[in-house]
């Protein structure tokens, strides 16, 4: 018999899958949007049931889906890390949902609404599946499903450009997860085994042996550069910009805040449970990530700098803030592992601020995206405008706020190296870069929504017309608790960079 | 090893290596061709390479499919191929035909608002039409 | 100075389909409208045009060389792969020996493909079916009819081209589909049934008997179809089968994680009333996968079912 709280990991999958499939039956987007949001607080307290008692126990437990057991049949497997990171996907999805509310109402179709939101339910199913998975071809099966389920909800919108976005954005994927499949075909016909901790035990098996050396480096490359390439790591970043800033605002805050982040999770568990980390290190594999985070981290920079279109100002910040959590991951070390980890977390939070309070304000603009015309609306909308702010302020790496944390977490575990060698340099000199810049951009278009609306007078294009907004309770409600989860994270740092430092170890 | 024994090992492993060779015109396919439509098949190349190294993988030349006829004798691993990767192409395949379909819709759509299958000319009328 | 003729050779290769696009045909009215539109927008569109396509020149020649590197380090992984097709193939250790020795004893079907996809990674099989149902629900989404993706002309033309289909019968096709119909369906039905001794099973079996409908849809036209097979129908075939087979597995997954009894009894493998949970999880992917086939096929031709 399990403990009673292991079984919530099969039930929060199955009750998302569920409602997914249910909801096809309702015709209403009301009903529809109603039984997500009660699904994801169901699978938010389930998930934070698991948590609570793993952490406190300071272990983790594996779970067989099915009948027979793990090396035969499908496994799960959960420590803190995975039920935390699950609660707060969990709830960063709920709020993009509350937030985005009202732009959902005007940019789908009535009658389509209610397939929006069985994307949504399955795109949650796999998230939770993504963390929990213990098989590698679970994981490619839930990455096909968060693909799709991605894809279908940037192209909800329905206009031209969200459909080309649409189709850039696929067959980026379709050669992400071809490649990650042949990775794993690769692997499977090395090892002989699909289950994490089997491959792991014949990988190290042969990393004594010294056989295969040279498949094994082809793999990890193969598998790492699929998942790369699906969480738009810097060369393979092109589809991020246009899919994230045509998308509707609640598809552009799930889609940075999440759906980047659960590819990440099957790398980091790839790195962590298949291959070792002294393994990593000696198939080098680490430190293309470690290049490629460097240069996404300033190349995300730079673009947003130039960039004039809200939203896609802040799609290139994400490009940035991907980089920043694969220089963790390349320095392939606990401190490293955690910071990425944290700044997951972080990101998450954050980015789905950024664009929700985004999309408000473009709301006030009257559905006019480029900075300049944005001008003013932080003060017709103040809630937007504080969003949007805090988000600024958390990206720029304000202290008490969970952007300053990532910065500080990631320079110490450069600084753990020890000797100085090139990694700490460039790393510490990036973090420097990118706040710099980071704090131009962000800080620009933090003025620029609060200036004063006399100057609107001198708008070539003549002032913005003003567009009445009614309150909106669940956009207030998203907002505010979204700024309290990112000062929580930022004040309240240390136990949970600690707890998550521990916890690598059980990954 | 020397360079004999890795030809010898490839002229083992020769389905394999044809497997490769088709994802590799699979990818480049994909990378080049700036017809959609003709993305979509070579997406679909890239998937039969795949699912062709899997299902060689399980493969031991001699062996039967593992599918038993005789339920009353004891079945043996010297028998039968190895069925877990039938059950991952199986798996594969379908993933395949719902990423097929939905491609295709989105070049229908595309097709029918644009009036033309190729991408660079598709984002070039979209850049024209919409106002950035 | 002309280049080698082999650059020009690779330039050609090279540039593929790209080379259309920039000499657009003279009959192409449109997109010669299009481009010249274009370069009377951008002003001095000569340096950005020869700039934006030195970019995709360099981007595609790299391509081509990670294509060819790639081609290499693969060809080198496969050499230096253990060998496969052989008695040492690495892939025949104690997992596959329990799926092929004891799984008969353990599921109860002789079809140890099924005993995998459905029983032992039956978690990995939902998702696939769930992946199918996804696809299926993102091309509605696209291609069901709305103020955005019809026009009245369309509905015009749709309405004409049915009325005519049903005025004009196709004779050959209708006698065609009167003879191979029935066939199908029970061939169909056949596969779906003997998942478990045989090849096939729900995906084969539910493909089968949706290319069937699409047939009879194409003989006798989409009214005669709505009659047994209509919008509430498909939802409710579609959704009862999913949730059907997601209740078994859950059931299974419980009961087998727990340490549980499992209440489904094995039978004796070979017959066909046998292999527990088998048999109605096939029909339920089945039907599923006979659904989802007619749904592809008829939002692609008239956007509704």
């Amino acid at each position: 018999m399990h403990l009673y709280y292991e079984n919530f990991l099969f039930i929060s999958i199955f009750l998302s899958l569920l409602c997914g499939i249910l909801t096809t039956l309702l015709e209403d987007g009301r009903k529809s949007r109603r039984v997500t949001l009660v699904m994801l607080a169901v699978c938010a307290v389930l998930n934070g049931i698991v948590f609570v008692n793993t952490s406190i126990r300071g272990e983790y437990f594996t779970y067989a889906m099915g009948q027979f057991p793990a090396p035969w049949g499908n496994e799960v497997r959960s420590g803190p890390i995975e039920s935390l990171l699950a609660t707060v996907f969990c709830i960063v999805i709920g709020m993009s949902l509350l937030g985005g509310g009202r732009d959902l109402e005007e940019d789908i179709l009535p009658g389509k609404i209610n397939l929006y939101y069985i994307m949504m339910d399955l795109l949650t199913a796999s998230t939770f599946a993504l963390c929990y998975t213990n098989d590698m071809f679970t994981g490619y099966v839930f990455i096909e499903i968060m693909t799709i389920a991605a894809c279908s909800i940037v192209m909800a919108k329905d206009n031209g450009q969200t459909i080309v976005a649409t189709i850039i954005y696929l067959i980026m994927s379709m050669v992400g997860s071809g490649v990650f499949l042949f990775g794993v075909a690769i692997l499977y016909s090395i090892s002989g085994h699909l289950l994490m901790p089997n491959i792991m035990a014949s990988v190290t098996k042969m990393f004594t042996a010294g056989s295969f050396h040279y498949p094994m480096a082809v793999v990890a490359g193969m598998v790492l550069v699929g998942l790369a390439i699906k969480s738009a790591l810097f060369p393979f970043h092109t589809w991020l910009p246009t899919a994230h800033g045509s998308a509707t605002t609640s598809s552009s805050a799930i889609l940075s805040g999440v759906v980047l982040k659960g590819y990440v999770i099957l790398l980091i568990k790839v790195m962590c449970r298949v291959f070792t980390m002294e393994q990593i290190r000696q198939l080098n594999v680490n430190d293309i990530l470690f290049v490629l985070g460097i240069c996404a981290m300033i190349y995300g920079s730079v673009r947003a700098v130039r960039e004039n279109h809200s939203k896609k100002m802040i799609a290139f910040s994400s490009v940035a803030q991907v980089g920043y959590i694969y220089v963790g991951l390349g320095l392939c070390s606990t401190a490293g592992m955690a910071a990425a980890l944290y700044q997951i977390l972080a990101h998450a939070v954050t980015k789905s601020l950024l664009f929700i309070s985004t999309g408000g304000l473009i709301q006030t603009a009257g559905h006019r995206k480029s900075l300049h015309d944005l001008r003013g609306m932080a003060r017709r909308r103040p809630l937007a405008g504080i969003g949007f702010t805090v988000g600024a302020l958390s990206m720029v790496g304000l202290p008490l706020l969970a952007g300053f944390i990532t910065k500080i977490t990631l320079g110490q575990a450069a600084l753990e190296l020890g000797i100085p060698r090139w990694e700490m340099i460039s790393c510490l000199t990036a973090i420097a870069i990118s706040s710099l810049l980071n704090a131009w951009y962000f800080i620009q278009a933090t003025i620029q929504i609060w200036k004063s609306e006399e100057e609107d007078v001198q708008d070539e294009n003549g002032p913005v017309a003003v567009h009445a907004i009614s309150p909106d309770r669940s956009f207030g409600f998203a907002v505010v608790s979204l700024c309290v989860m990112n000062v929580v994270l930022g004040c309240f740092a240390e136990p949970l960079v600690r707890l998550l430092q521990h916890s690598v170890a059980l990954l | 090893m020397s360079f004999l024994q890795l030809l010898h090992n490839l002229d083992i492993n020769r389905y394999e290596a044809a497997a490769v060779c088709l994802f590799v015109i699979g990818l480049c396919g994909l990378m080049f061709n700036r017809n959609l439509f003709k993305k979509i098949i070579s997406m679909e190349f890239m998937d039969a390479a795949i699912f062709l190294f899997l299902t060689c993988n399980g493969g031991v030349i001699g062996h039967l499919a593992p599918i038993i006829t005789d339920p009353s004798a004891a079945p043996s691993i010297e028998v039968y191929t190895n069925p877990l990767p039938a059950g991952l192409v199986l798996t594969g395949i379908v993933v395949s035909v719902s990423f097929t379909a939905f491609g295709l819709a989105l070049t229908l759509r595309l097709y029918k608002k644009y009036h033309t299958l190729n991408i660079d000319e598709i984002i070039r009328k979209m850049k024209q039409s919409e106002e950035y | 100075m002309k280049a080698p003729k082999w650059y020009r050779k690779l330039e050609q290769w090279v540039e593929g389909d790209a080379r259309d696009l920039k000499e657009p045909k003279a009959h192409d009215e449109s997109i010669t409208e299009s481009t010249r539109k274009i370069e009377n927008h951008n002003g001095p569109s000569l340096i950005r045009a020869s700039r934006s396509e030195l970019i995709s020149a360099v981007s595609r020649i790299s391509a081509v060389i990670c294509c060819f590197v790639l081609l290499v380090v693969m060809m080198f992984t496969v050499a230096f792969m253990p060998t496969t097709s052989t008695e040492s193939n690495v892939t025949m250790n104690e997992t596959a020996k329990r799926y092929i020795e004891q799984g008969m004893d353990e599921v109860g079907a002789t079809n140890l493909v099924a005993n995998i996809i459905l029983v032992y990674r039956g978690f990995d099989t939902y998702g696939e079916s769930c992946v199918l149902f996804l696809g299926a629900t993102a091309v509605i989404m696209l291609l069901a009819n709305d103020r955005k993706n019809e026009t009245e002309k369309d509905r015009a033309a749709q309405r004409l081209s049915d009325k005519l289909d049903a005025k004009i019968p196709n004779q050959v096709l209708v006698d065609v589909t009167k003879v191979l119909m029935p066939v199908l369906l029970l061939y169909g039905a056949y596969i779906l049934c003997n998942g478990h001794l045989s090849p096939g099973g729900g995906f084969a079996g539910g493909s089968l008997i949706g290319g069937a409908m699409i047939l009879c849809e194409n003989a006798y036209g989409v009214n005669k179809v709505r009659t047994f097979f209509g919008h509430t129908v498909y939802h409710a075939v579609k959704v009862g089968a999913l949730v059907f087979y997601a209740a078994l597995i859950m059931y299974t997954i419980f009961v087998g994680s727990n340490g549980l009894e499992n209440i489904f009894p094995k039978g004796t493998p070979g017959s066909l009333l046998s292999a527990g949970i088998i048999l109605p999880i096939n029909i339920a992917v089945g039907l599923e996968v006979a659904c989802t086939m007619y749904a592809f096929y008829t939002y692609f031709v008239r956007g509704e079912l």
